[in-house]
């Protein structure tokens, strides 16, 4: 049976099948994820991954309803099921907008696809639809595999005392609400795009999809750190504002209780209210996309042949006059446009942005709902930790997107150029990117939590938490750059070694633990202005003492990454 | 003079180049010429430092190479084989960045610029990216960039590759003006007509070894040959091409 499987797999079948199967590898290749030649293993790695959600669920919650049902408040045992079905329909609906937001730029097909595809005996309308058709199914692939079985271990972990439904109906009734919800999103972005695609001016689509794309990113993550917290939404998970009806995720979390059995009214409005909200996204996205994907093939490839002036012409002028030549303003100049222009590198940027924004964003937020600031200004405890690691914990964020989309290389057989010509341009390697990171991590960094800073705190205790924050900045960066011997996105790079589920574990740990730290040595040294001053002084001597070790200890420049190891090991060889 | 002593490049246990030995002169342009995979790119990777050669040694102006290659990659320009630039980049912008890296004076780079993509025609499109270039347009933008400097030697592979016909001829006159000012050039192809009015010497590879360095008349001369062409069949060709040709259509029918 296996065989006949795998033997029909392998057959060529018809042209639709073929363009679904080759649409299918496409959206799991990329190479931050692993080598080509590897697909089958990332295919089965993220959906395993995607599927073993579920079997953490008795972990999470057994012992939770266990305590809940020895007791007699049946009210509250539905409100603490209610949160957490709650905090299930917002995570797929997030977790798909990540999805679906990460491959943007593949929900239909691009240049290159018209161009592949074109010539071969295909409509354009079954060139576009079955990327559509393809990036659904992938959807509900992985919305199946997260909502069945954390359908299946939730009903299993709450049937008891206070059951408020069968649980199959309990199990039917979250799958529903998850595939409604899981489609809403899919159809509701890719309807966005094609609204952007037909209706944007062909000069400005390029950067307002870019800009989307960005926003999107960004408040998925920033929405992540509060819908973790929505299994203790008990006390008012059955409060319905007048805002509710502009909220999808209340629409679902009623449809929830409407395939209860268990919705009032209102309830049933917003569940009905979902449905329609789901058809309608469906219903409009094929529609428009019948109506238009002819224009949309046309537009395409006009769009490609526009004249591109750079986004940033006020950045590169000042990059050019804080350059001291010419080859340090060339690395300078290169390398911007490039982290500008790339879509891999911008994505890096951004996911990394979007997380050190989301934990600004929850510490900041978490601060002020403490009621810390009422009390006054900030000056002991928890809060005044939460306060001094804002910067620190944007910097470090912003600093390794940075550093890890350098690792990627732009076209790496053109970078030939830089062999031949910047073979010894090692001092203005690091001057480049020196600025790099002061100016698109470090100042970034300060300028948007200073004023909190200064704000919260006594204002001699927040321009020592901005100092200290900077200077370890600057440490940092030193440090970086005394062990960095590679111009940025010049240097290969082998994806199967270090790929970014790797980097960013290791990383966001290492971010954890160094801040944790930082912020206690940083709160003992702020008890007052005169240790605070010496702390300062002490930083900017170490700084001092890297910049000059690192002028001396100059490494030669590497364009070759070393091969990738035969046996691949846990990396105690280091890189 | 840019003189080549027995380059070797072995991969493993398999010879890429093999003992290649030439002399290019003030004002002489040399062929190299060769089929598939005779090393012909390999050589040029070695002369420029893409790859280190594993024995043999290169000589420009009595100095060793190998110990100043800094010095000698300012010397030179070069055209690649194929033409790996960085696309996101428009043209100005891919000629800026090889100016500064070569350290060039901001004005006097901006005007050469300018001037070189005026006359290649390309001022049209300098604030375009070179993604959407065809191979002709990016071949000119490395011509442009390694002619910016000014360089004694000039390391060109396949240069006229996707260039029109007006592009060809001025490139072809270019390559001979720049000689009659002393400049010494490679130029490394696989269209022997070219080669043959270009070129004073031309040398023939085939597997990794060289098997003629002559002028061309001489060559001709030699092998009693009405052409280049022919002398390089005689001397690389070993099948005959329309039985090839017939087998290919036997199997596009079969």
């Amino acid at each position: 049976m296996r065989e006949r499987y795998k033997a029909w797999l392998e057959a060529t079948h018809g042209a639709l099948f073929e363009l679904h199967r080759h649409y299918a590898r496409q959206l799991f290749e990329s190479d931050l994820i692993t080598s080509a030649d590897d697909l089958r293993r990332v295919v089965i790695t993220c959906l395993a991954g995607v599927a073993s959600i579920g079997f953490i669920v008795p972990k999470l919650y057994y012992k939770k309803y266990q305590y809940l049902a020895l007791g007699p408040d049946t009210d509250l045992y539905r409100r603490a099921v209610y949160s957490d079905q709650l905090f299930f329909v917002v995570m797929t609906m997030l977790g798909i907008a990540a999805l679906v937001t990460f491959r943007w730029d593949s929900l239909f097909p691009n240049r290159e696809d018209y161009l592949i595809l074109r010539p071969l005996p295909l409509k354009l309308s079954q060139i576009y639809f079955a990327k559509l058709t393809t990036l659904s199914a992938l959807s509900f692939l992985v919305i199946g595999l997260l909502a069945v079985p954390c359908a299946f271990s939730f009903a299993s972990v709450i049937s008891g005392n206070h059951d408020l439904a069968p649980a199959w109906l309990e199990m039917a009734a979250q799958v529903m609400a998850a595939f409604c919800s899981g489609i809403f999103v899919v159809f509701a972005l890719a309807l966005l795009q094609v609204l952007l695609m037909n209706c944007v001016p062909l000069r400005w689509y390029a950067r307002v999809s870019v800009s989307a794309q960005s926003l999107l990113l960004v408040a998925i993550l920033c929405a992540i750190p509060w819908a973790l917290d929505l299994p203790n939404a008990i006390s008012w998970v059955d409060f319905r504002p007048a805002w509710s009806v502009y909220a999808p995720p209340l629409w679902y979390f009623s449809l929830y209780e409407k395939l209860l059995g268990r919705a009032d009214a209102y309830d049933s409005l917003l569940a009905a209210r979902g449905a329609v909200a789901s058809l309608c996204v469906v219903a409009g996205t094929i529609l428009v996309s019948a109506i238009a994907h002819q224009r949309y093939a046309r537009r395409i490839f006009e769009s490609e042949v526009q004249t591109r002036r750079s986004r940033f012409k006020a950045i590169e002028w000042i990059a050019e006059r804080m350059s001291r030549d010419s080859r340090e303003s060339a690395i300078l100049l290169f390398t911007l446009r490039s982290l500008d222009r790339m879509k891999q590198h911008r994505m890096i940027r951004l996911v990394y942005a979007g997380v050190g924004c989301a934990l600004v964003l929850e510490g900041g937020i978490g601060v002020i709902l403490s009621g810390a600031l009422n009390k006054g200004l900030i000056h002991r405890g928890a809060a005044l930790d939460a306060v001094f690691a804002l910067p620190l914990m944007l910097f470090f964020f912003l600093f390794t997107g940075l550093r890890y989309a350098f690792r990627i290389p732009v076209d790496l057989r053109a970078n030939w150029l830089f062999r031949l010509a910047a073979q010894n341009a090692i001092s203005e390697r690091r001057r480049a990117v020196r600025l790099i990171y002061l100016g698109f991590a470090l100042l970034p960094a300060m300028a948007a939590t200073a004023p909190f800073l200064l704000v919260a705190m006594a204002p001699w205790r927040g321009v020592y938490g901005i100092a200290f924050a900077g200077l370890i900045g600057l440490l940092i960066i030193e440090h970086e750059l005394e062990n960095s011997d590679t111009i940025p996105l010049t240097c290969s790079y082998l994806p199967g070694k270090r790929n970014i589920l790797h980097t960013g574990i290791i990383y966001w740990f290492v971010v954890f633990v160094i801040t944790t730290v930082l912020t206690a040595l940083e709160a003992i040294g702020g008890a007052n202005p005169v240790r605070a001053t010496l702390v300062i002084a002490l930083l900017a001597v170490l700084v001092w003492r890297g910049r000059r070790t690192a002028t001396i200890d100059a490494p030669a420049l590497r364009f070759d990454d070393l091969p990738e190891p035969a046996v691949a090991t846990l990396g105690l060889a280091g890189e | 003079m840019l003189e080549v002593r027995n380059l070797t490049k072995c991969y493993s246990a398999i010879s890429a180049v093999e003992n290649v030995s030439f002399t290019i002169r003030p004002g002489q342009i040399l062929g190299y010429l060769g089929p598939n995979g005779s090393g012909k790119s390999t050589t040029v990777k070695m002369l420029t430092g893409l790859i280190e050669p594993s024995e043999g040694e290169i000589f420009f102006r009595g100095e060793n190479v190998s110990k100043n290659r800094l010095w000698f990659s300012r010397l030179f320009g070069y055209v690649p084989e194929e033409p790996y630039l960085y696309t996101h980049l428009t043209g100005c912008e891919y000629l800026q960045l090889v100016g500064r890296l070569r350290g060039m004076e901001k004005t006097t780079l901006e005007r050469k610029i300018d001037a070189m993509l005026d006359l290649f025609g390309l001022s049209e499109f300098r604030d375009t990216q070179m993604s959407s270039y065809s191979k002709g347009m990016r071949q000119k933008v490395l011509l442009s960039a390694a002619l910016l400097h000014d360089p004694e030697v000039l390391i060109l592979d396949e240069p006229f590759s996707g260039l029109d016909v007006t592009a060809a001829l001025i490139v072809r006159t270019l390559l001979q003006a720049l000689a009659a000012e002393g400049k010494m050039i490679l130029y490394s192809s696989h269209v022997l007509e070219v080669v043959e009015k270009v070129c004073s010497e031309v040398v023939i590879l085939h597997r990794a070894r060289v098997v003629a360095h002559d002028s061309v008349a001489r060559l001709r001369d030699l092998r009693s040959s009405a052409s280049l062409e022919d002398v390089f069949a005689q001397l690389v060709m070993h099948e005959d091409a329309s039985a090839v040709a017939s087998q290919m259509i036997a199997v596009m029918r079969g």
